[in-house]
């Protein structure tokens, strides 16, 4: 007996993309077939003003009992190197307090990627007061420690090859 | 007690296939209502609340999870109720009014308030009385992912959960696009009370995996007769089955993504090389989950609302009222699932990231269904098996722990075992050899192949504020007799059990030794828990720390809001069986 009732639970994870037939039966005239669920999006994390003061970590407050606040940590974001991409494109726009740069990119076919106009943070050691919008850029892309793809660095573009 | 019995029972049979994973659109329904309580979208998931003042109304909703309409309990005609957004450092007024016929309550899970905003019935105040609007109204001195939920009875099971997003004030340090909450929860067309009802009765009512004279056989085959039937022998003087993970499963539960169901599938969509945050929280009330995205690196940024040195992970694991925020990266233009399932392999919740709406991925298989080893017990690693993939041990093969086994033997003289805590009718182990299990992913996790997260892994951004060592320790077993299904700190209930004093200001060490075969989500309400995970002072701020089995970790409190604060097991179950006490600062 126990084991008859447990093989449905098993095999749930497999019939999943059946569904939508079996769902159709006689009781459920409340299941119309209306489109996927929307989700609320919040926003890009450009919603709020970066300060200084954001790399400090947000979250818990200081305790309210008189203890001293702490020194901010020192995050230094270590880049991998190995692997990184390296594309060609044009930049848009530079923003210093986000430290990202907006480029019109062309195709990176390394990762996959089509030509895209997108944002991209850029790795601490770019200096981006050397960037200017309008510019035709070689860059390289490359993960930080995250995992994320961050711009590694920037030359004005053919200048380096 | 919080529904006739009637509003959720009786309608036509729903097959078990169709309330595993649900109907392709529940959620709320959208029935004629009054005028005023229009309901603000059908299967849409929760709308955006922002701002700093905010009516939020509690009352029945219709729902239909599983085919069979039901009776839930929301906010403003949603479940799960609205998303909250306030900006850290704003004062935030709530005024919260009862449509229900019985008392009810909103508890800000995480949020630092004084203790009469706690929304703890008995605790913080009396409750709101049907009909009755109370006004909360508090700073909001932090920021971060987090949830607020009723602390009355059962009603969170009913529905009534929702999260709250706080906007820090200095702007993120991480890069994002695009940023989603990922509510999971679990659903029941039974009533909360047939549910417990049925655990009360046979604690082991929602575990088929049972082993059987079939898996006997088997097992008879594989690991030899003796050893076999030692095992079996062990198993039944603890009274549990090694099976036994979670005590309510996919047998009774449909596990939802922001409150739809696996075939409802809800999406999020991103556009091609967008990061996207994905703010996942255990909005449940009795289901623990372990998240991946298959294809994708998950970035742990966040837990428990606070950031954290960012970590690369394939999975991670997420205790009841536990919150993580991660960033990932699609990198191919096509669709992701979102694949959550439970730790018991009973079900899972499912949703999609996807470049456009009604794109769907494979839904991976479930993971073999754990056993609990002998470490679960609190009868430490057993030396050569560290390291060994727990999940796929098939017992306590070939080894006599006869000799060390807690229950009925007398004059046992063991460190970690307080002299008072004696096996009895509210205390069935007592875990002999506690260890350190931080480094671990946690019970079917290790050696699974994958990248697991584990609480060691969790480096707070920012160094503690109060450097101050502690001056003294309070150490709690937590206990329980699955059996009867009672469970306690220390062998007692709530209200046997006299209150934890602290004095304001003081820093104080909490140890738990979990002697109980099961993982507890331990929330201390009003200050942090600052779990001492090995990174020094930058050990992360946590509202709930998920204790596993046979495990003992403590971590820092400092007692700097005063008031009566609630400190409780976030089983909804464990907590109403008595794993609950109060903590008085004075």
């Amino acid at each position: 007996m126990t084991a008859i009732l447990y093989r449905p639970l098993a095999l749930a994870g497999f019939v999943l993309l059946a569904l939508p037939a079996c769902a159709a039966t006689p009781s459920s005239t409340m299941a119309a077939d209306t489109a996927t669920p929307a989700a609320v999006d919040l926003g890009p994390s450009s919603r709020i003003p970066q300060t200084r003061m954001a790399m400090a970590g947000a979250g818990h407050e200081a305790h309210r009992t008189g203890v001293s606040t702490a020194p901010s940590s020192n995050i230094q974001r270590v880049h991998e190197g190995a692997g990184d991409a390296h594309a060609t494109g044009t930049v848009n726009a530079v923003d210093a307090a986000r430290h990202t740069i907006n480029m019109s990119h062309g195709p990176i076919s390394s990762l996959g990627w089509p030509a895209m106009t997108m944002e991209f943070p850029v790795a601490p050691s770019v200096d981006l007061s050397r960037i200017n919008p309008g510019s035709r850029v070689d860059f390289s892309l490359g993960k930080d420690k995250g995992g994320m793809y961050q711009v590694q660095s920037v030359a004005p573009a053919g200048a380096g090859r | 007690m919080i529904m006739p019995p009637s509003f959720r029972h009786g309608g036509p049979a729903v097959s078990r296939r169709r309330f595993v994973q649900g109907i392709a659109a529940a959620g709320s329904l959208a029935l004629p209502l009054p005028p005023g309580r229009a309901l603000a979208a059908t299967g849409a998931g929760a709308p955006l609340l922002s701002g700093s003042d905010f009516a939020l109304e509690i009352g029945p909703v219709p729902v239909n999870i599983t085919g069979r309409p039901r009776m839930a309990i929301g906010v403003n005609g949603q479940v799960p109720a609205p998303i909250l957004r306030w900006r850290e450092g704003d004062t935030v007024t709530l005024a919260v009014t009862n449509r229900l016929s019985e008392p009810t309550s909103i508890h800000w899970h995480g949020i630092r308030t004084p203790t009469h905003m706690d929304g703890v019935p008995g605790l913080s105040f009396n409750g709101i009385a049907p009909g009755e609007t109370f006004t909360y109204r508090f700073p909001v001195p932090q920021s971060g992912t987090y949830w607020y939920h009723s602390h009355s009875g059962f009603q969170e099971q009913s529905g009534l959960y929702g999260s709250i997003v706080i906007e820090p004030r200095a702007g993120y340090a991480q890069v994002f696009d695009r940023d989603y909450v990922v509510l999971l929860s679990d659903w029941s067309d039974e009533s909360p009370e047939t549910i417990v009802s049925n655990l009360k009765f046979q604690s082991d009512y929602y575990n088929f995996g049972q082993r059987t004279a079939g898996t006997f056989v088997s097992d008879v085959r594989e690991n030899g007769l003796s050893a076999t039937v030692s095992d079996r022998i062990e198993w039944g003087k603890m009274r549990m089955t090694p099976t036994d993970i979670l005590d309510v499963t996919g047998a009774t539960y449909t596990y939802l993504v922001n409150g739809q169901p696996p075939a409802a599938n809800w999406t999020g969509l991103f556009r091609f090389g967008e990061r996207v945050r994905l703010r996942f929280i255990n909005g449940s009330s009795m289901s623990i989950f372990d998240v991946r995205i298959p294809g994708l690196k998950l970035t742990v940024v966040q837990a428990d609302g606070n950031d954290v040195e960012p970590v690369s992970v394939d999975e991670f694991r997420i205790g009841t009222a536990e919150t993580y925020d991660v960033i990932v990266q699609p990198d191919a233009d096509r669709a992701f699932t979102i694949f959550a399932q439970t730790t018991d392999r009973s079900g899972f919740a499912r949703g999609t990231l996807a470049p456009r709406a009604g794109m769907a991925a494979a839904v991976p298989a479930l993971d073999p269904r754990p056993m609990r080893t002998m470490a679960d017990m609190g009868m430490g690693d057993m030396g050569a098996m560290k390291g060994v993939d727990h999940g796929s041990m098939p017992g306590m093969k070939g080894m006599d722990m006869s000799a060390n086994m807690p229950i009925g033997q007398d004059g046992m003289k063991t460190g970690s075992t307080p002299a008072m805590l004696k096996p009895g009718v509210e205390i069935d182990n007592v875990a002999m050899m506690p260890q350190e299990r931080l480094g671990e992913a946690g019970t079917g996790l290790d050696g699974n192949g994958r990248r697991v997260l584990r609480y060691t892994d969790l480096k707070a951004v920012k160094r503690g504020d109060d450097r101050r060592p502690p001056s003294r320790e309070i150490i709690l077993h937590l206990t329980g007799n699955m059996h009867r299904f009672i469970w306690g700190f220390d062998g007692k209930k709530y209200l046997e059990a006299e209150p934890i004093e602290l004095r304001r200001g003081e820093r104080v060490r909490f140890v738990l030794i979990n002697d109980s075969m099961m993982e507890h989500p331990i929330h201390l309400h009003g200050l942090w828990s600052e779990l001492d995970n090995g990174h020094g002072d930058f050990r992360p701020y946590k509202h709930t720390i998920l204790v596993k089995p046979g495990e003992r970790l403590s971590y820092l409190v400092t007692a700097d809001e005063p008031g009566r604060w609630a400190y409780h097991c976030h089983l909804l179950y464990h907590m109403e069986m008595g794993m609950f006490r109060e903590v008085h600062v004075s």
